[in-house]
């Protein structure tokens, strides 16, 4: 039987790659550009969301609970309750985010949350307004 | 189409769903003998899928054999009604393998049973012994909230319909209230001032 | 039969094996390194979505179905959007259908880099598993960025789709094309013209070409045995007519020429995308208005929608019943004839080594047989 010649010395010149720069990041120092519309973690507007619920109706995992908040953010909220996300059960597909009236709800390109009390999972979304103002 | 005109000889009639989908509907009766007559004399050699319907408030299951010729240009389905109760299907497997497990799956999603089927065993649920879950009348719910419980933080949730009406109605309340003590401060001052009235009245 | 039976070992390959591909086991008698009986059990991944679609609205169930497959899900999205626009009658425009032919292929080039990887790793081959996953993390970056989502992208709509292509992003998908291109020949001088893979996969895993069609194998492991067929030529959706590409053939239809028609498909799926590039509309609505989720009522009618996958056709059979809930949807993946038809066949006397290759050259994809 020949040898292959070229299927024994082609693939040797693998052995090049060894003197190219590596593709990883060095994590903690250089972090990934997250972009933008990228679906992460929940934020709301609480000055602009009207508590309809829309959200919590049309969420398939039922992850969406209305709660009262601290205290009144928008005296136009129609039922004073504001949403509160299970993210036990979000799958992040959002139709939430789709389906708000006034647009109040967003997702952030945020998605690192880690606690040991799988209760913690239960996602108060932070008030957008302020993240802005943290960022200006 | 040609094989519109060879259906219509078997009185049967194809229907154009959409550009490469047709459809056909038989009864039970002659359902093998036309998917043979599909495989041998018209070409349609290909077995695709064989899905299955569950018409709940008819009673019946809608079953669907996808055929393909070689030329695969084209679907036809054959469409055939039978009854929920003890449902039997003839197994197909002996003219198409692939048959063996579309059926067997059938089998234990719908309860469809296959007469002188090899290995009707368990295709992914491993000591089922509920009914078969694909018919419309298990309750997927109700079977997930007897296995398992519901995380308890979750019940400070509130119904917001309920909390729009609670709103409205002290919204309501707070205005009628606001409106009596207006009506209660006139009064208050018309005694004060009966004069006014002794006035107008004259 | 029974007599060959007798002095066999039974081992489970998987579900818990780096060979496999997936939640899934074969049940292996061996009689010394030679198989001689084989058995596919699945039945560690049912999620049951076929009855979680008859719960949920249209709109609803739409966010679940991209789940079916895990490496590959777009083309059950394109397949539940199409089945809707068929049964409730919607037209999408052509700036839509564009942008969802693109998605489709650089889905099937973000598959079949996955599958290489695979396919090296299972003949042991340790470089090229962490190349191509490497190239292929490029591909999802580009998703991230179109769709907000890295796998899952939920991202064709019944309507449409939900989001406009980002500025400059053809740009970096054309960018992206040429790296891949380079890439392509450095797989192939490290692993398609590969002695040890030719070795390995000449010979090995051959299909019967006259069982193909009558079986209804799809794909590549159809291709491989010399049969032209794609559903993107024979019946074409979407933007597909108007584009124009070949369909990669090999005669042998073992594990390598199988290979061979996926490295052709990849080069094909970069042409294609080229000419989508030169020809995506500027303008145009992209999603369709189309009724509130409670009010998105489906006819009492049924359909049967395919879409050729990386790894065959893939269809969907979906009935509405007048009601803004889907009556039926079943799925019809290349993999549940692969994996139980043919795979227990073809084990059958080969060698215990060549399971997880084999697997892998099939296409096989637990999660979309037991859905």
């Amino acid at each position: 039987m020949a040898i292959d010649v070229k299927g024994v010395l082609s693939p040797l010149s693998a052995i090049g790659t060894l003197f190219e720069h590596p593709r990883t990041l060095t994590y903690p120092e250089v972090k990934k550009d997250i972009p933008i519309g990228y679906r992460g973690f929940h934020i709301n507007n609480l000055e602009t969301c009207v508590g309809c619920a829309s959200c919590e109706e049309i969420c398939m995992n039922d992850a969406i609970d209305m709660i009262h908040p601290d205290r009144e953010y928008n005296v136009k909220n129609t039922s004073g309750c504001i949403p509160r996300i299970d993210y036990g059960r979000c799958c992040w597909c959002s139709l939430c985010t789709d389906v708000c009236p006034p647009g109040s709800l967003k997702l952030d390109n945020i998605c690192t949350h880690a606690d040991c009390d799988p209760d913690n999972f239960l996602y108060m979304p932070k008030n957008h307004k302020n993240i802005g103002e943290e960022a200006s | 189409m040609d094989l519109a005109s060879k259906l219509e000889k078997l009185s049967l009639e194809l229907v154009q769903k959409q550009d490469y989908l047709y459809s056909v509907t038989i009864d039970f009766e002659r359902l093998e003998s036309l998917l043979l007559s599909f495989l041998n004399e018209f070409g349609y050699i290909t077995l695709d899928s064989i899905n299955c319907r569950d018409d709940l408030e008819d009673g019946f299951f809608t079953i669907t054999y996808c055929l393909q010729t070689e030329e695969r240009d084209h679907v036809v389905m054959i469409q055939t009604k039978i009854q929920r109760e003890n449902a039997s299907l003839p197994t197909m497997h002996t003219i198409w393998p692939q048959a063996e497990i579309m059926e067997r799956e059938m089998h234990e999603m719908f309860g469809v049973d296959f007469p002188g089927h090899p290995t009707l065993i368990d295709f992914a649920l491993e000591y089922w012994d509920n009914m078969p879950p694909l018919r419309r009348d298990f309750d997927t719910l109700e079977y997930v909230n007897s296995m398992n419980p519901f995380r308890e933080q979750r019940n400070d949730a509130l119904d917001a319909k309920e909390e729009m009406k609670k709103k409205r109605e002290a919204k309501k309340a707070a205005k009628l209230k606001a409106q009596q003590e207006a009506e209660a401060k006139a009064a208050l001052e018309a005694q004060n001032n009966p004069s006014d009235e002794v006035k107008n009245e004259e | 039969m029974k007599n060959d039976l007798k002095n066999t070992i039974k081992i489970f390959h998987g579900p818990q094996h780096p060979g496999i591909t997936g939640n899934m086991s074969v049940e292996l008698d061996l009689l010394g390194e030679t198989i001689k009986r084989a058995q596919t059990h699945v039945g560690y991944l049912h999620r049951g979505f076929e009855k979680l679609v008859e719960r949920r609205t249209v709109v609803q169930a739409f966010t679940i179905v991209c789940r079916i497959c895990v490496p590959e899900p777009d083309p059950n999205e394109e397949n539940f959007a199409r089945a809707v626009e068929n049964l409730a009658g919607l037209e999408i425009s052509e700036k839509a259908k564009y942008i969802r032919t693109m998605v489709l292929e650089m889905q099937r080039l973000a598959t079949m880099f996955l599958w290489m990887g695979g396919q090296a790793g299972s003949i042991g081959l340790g470089l090229i598993p962490q190349w191509s996953v490497c190239d292929r993390d490029y591909m999802l970056d580009l998703f991230e960025e179109l769709t907000g989502g890295r796998v899952y992208h939920m991202y064709a709509f019944p309507g449409g789709v939900r989001r406009d292509l980002p500025e400059g992003f053809l740009d970096k998908l054309s960018d992206l094309l040429d790296y891949y291109e380079k890439r392509i020949i450095v797989y192939n001088n490290t692993f398609f013209d590969n002695v040890i893979f030719k070795k390995r996969a000449i010979g090995v895993g051959v299909v019967n070409r006259d069982e193909v069609l009558k079986n209804g194998y799809v794909g590549q492991t159809m291709r491989a045995c010399g049969i032209q067929k794609d559903v993107r030529k024979d019946m074409p959706y979407l933007m597909y007519d108007k584009l124009d590409f070949d369909i990669p053939i090999q005669q042998d239809g073992d594990v390598y020429a199988r290979a061979i028609v996926r490295r052709d498909e990849m080069l094909q799926s970069i042409r294609i995308l080229r000419q989508i590039i030169k020809q995506m509309p500027k303008e145009g609505d992209i999603l369709q208005k189309i009724p509130k989720h409670r009010k998105f009522k489906l006819p009492a009618d049924d359909t049967y929608v395919q879409t050729e996958s990386a790894r065959g056709a893939m269809s969907y059979y979906m009935a509405g019943d007048g009601s803004e809930k889907i009556r039926r949807m079943q799925v019809r993946g290349p993999s549940l004839v692969h994996a139980y038809t043919l795979l227990e066949k073809l084990l059958v006397d080969s060698e215990l080594a060549d399971v997880a290759m084999t697997m892998n050259s099939l296409g096989i994809c637990p999660p979309e047989i037991e859905r």
